[in-house]
């Protein structure tokens, strides 16, 4: 779900970029000492999590996993996030560096957002944690698409036929992610609890 | 920091790496386009980076002097456009704009010796033998530099060790170095279209771990 170079105007770039920095600027705010290691960890994770391949029927999609990086870390998903982004638009040539704001919002927004509905749920444990999982995770992946289309606003590409488009080729893929986030969380809880306490705020 | 070493979310972290060795698998969303040059045509293909070839995709074809768009078509079950070459001025390239829909785009520029490189030597060529290239010989020739092979019997009245004129000759190398490369320009491409390798995914942790040691070293105080 990246955007390549050179599709999106001037304004839309930049207003990402905008958006994207200030996101970066209150994550890194609220990320404290403690946690440094969690968010590199989790970081590492998104970065080689769109190289894990899902075989669905014809096609294939890979992982996201924005959803379980909001879950965990809240605002400072957005440092995260970008910094992995950025290290694959230069490593391996996904998205790329003007729309490396575009494209942060496009990830890391649905990943604050789900850490907003559902952080809670997940602190709560039981059943209100797997269902606060599941939605977190295919949650995250439906506002992707839904803001790639908006993006793409302005172009060629007619918001509702590609967001439809997206959020079609995407089902696959959010049910998984939600059956992922939902058993990491449910993991973490049982194995490593201070991991989910990471921002009570 | 000790804990997070011994901690199980690093051990399950492990784990996906190793599977990612195992499983050396491109995503679905980089997107490439490699173009070149075949006899009179020129042949665009399309790769994801997962393999996948990108069906009834837009292709457009701009000047790279005027940024005029030049022609537009779509690609085939394989990935492939080929559309035959434009004219274009001697100092004047072609911009070849992939759009695989959805935020996926990729370009490829040609410049304008690689669109130059093939109707070469005939005019001088042709000069050094003044009498043979006859008229409605050269004419045949032309329009269907097909029948390039078929030109032997047609000249059989010639001398034997004779039998093409310059013209044809040249036409026939053209087109046989073409099919021979054609292979090698694929290979080429998919060489170039290969997903992230190892090393790439590697170093790439290795920054995320090296931006976290500078952040604690900045934060801890």
């Amino acid at each position: 779900m990246h955007i390549s170079e050179g599709i999106l105007s001037l304004p839309v770039l930049a207003g990402g970029g905008v958006i994207a920095a200030t996101g970066v600027a209150v994550g890194l705010r609220k990320l404290d000492y403690e946690h440094i290691m969690t968010t590199a960890l989790l970081s590492s994770a998104f970065f080689v999590a769109s190289l894990v391949h899902v075989p669905i029927g014809p096609s294939a999609a890979h992982l996201i996993l924005n959803g379980l990086v909001g879950l965990i870390l809240g605002w400072a998903a957005v440092p995260a996030i970008a910094v992995a982004l950025f290290l694959q638009a230069l490593l391996f040539g996904f998205g790329g560096l003007t729309v490396l704001g575009v494209n942060t919002v496009i990830m890391a927004g649905p990943a604050v957002v789900v850490y907003l509905l559902f952080g809670s749920w997940i602190r709560e444990g039981g059943r209100k944690q797997l269902l606060g999982g599941f939605l977190a995770g295919s949650l995250s992946v439906a506002m992707s698409g839904i803001l790639v289309a908006i993006a793409l606003i302005g172009t060629d590409e007619a918001f509702m036929k590609t967001a439809q488009l997206i959020l079609l080729a995407h089902i696959p893929i959010m049910l998984i992610e939600g059956v992922v986030t939902m058993f990491t969380v449910s993991f973490l809880s049982r194995v490593q609890p201070e991991i989910l306490a990471i921002q009570k705020s | 920091m000790r804990t997070i070493i011994h901690s199980p979310v690093f051990h399950a972290f492990f784990l996906l790496c190793s599977l990612l060795l195992l499983q050396q698998q491109a995503d679905a969303h980089g997107i490439r386009v490699f173009a070149y040059t075949s006899g009179p045509d020129i042949v665009v293909e399309g790769r994801f980076s997962s393999g996948r070839a990108p069906v009834n995709s837009k292709v457009r074809v701009f000047s790279t002097k005027s940024g005029k768009l030049l022609l537009e078509g779509k690609t085939g079950k394989d990935g492939v456009f080929t559309f035959s070459r434009p004219a274009t001025n001697p100092d004047e390239g072609l911009k070849i704009v992939l759009v695989a829909g959805e935020g996926h785009q990729a370009e490829w520029t040609m410049t304008p010796e690689d669109l130059n490189e093939e109707p070469m030597p005939a005019a001088p060529a042709a000069a050094t033998t003044p009498d043979r290239a006859t008229a409605p010989d050269t004419a045949t020739t032309a329009a269907a530099p097909a029948a390039a092979t078929a030109q032997a019997p047609a000249t059989a009245a010639t001398p034997p060790g004779q039998v093409l004129d310059s013209r044809a000759l040249a036409d026939l190398v053209t087109r046989s170095v073409a099919r021979e490369i054609a292979p090698l320009k694929k290979m080429m491409m998919e060489q170039m279209n290969r997903g992230p390798s190892m090393t790439e995914i590697l170093g790439g942790i290795g920054w995320l771990v090296g931006i976290a040691g500078l952040l604690a070293a900045l934060k801890k105080k």
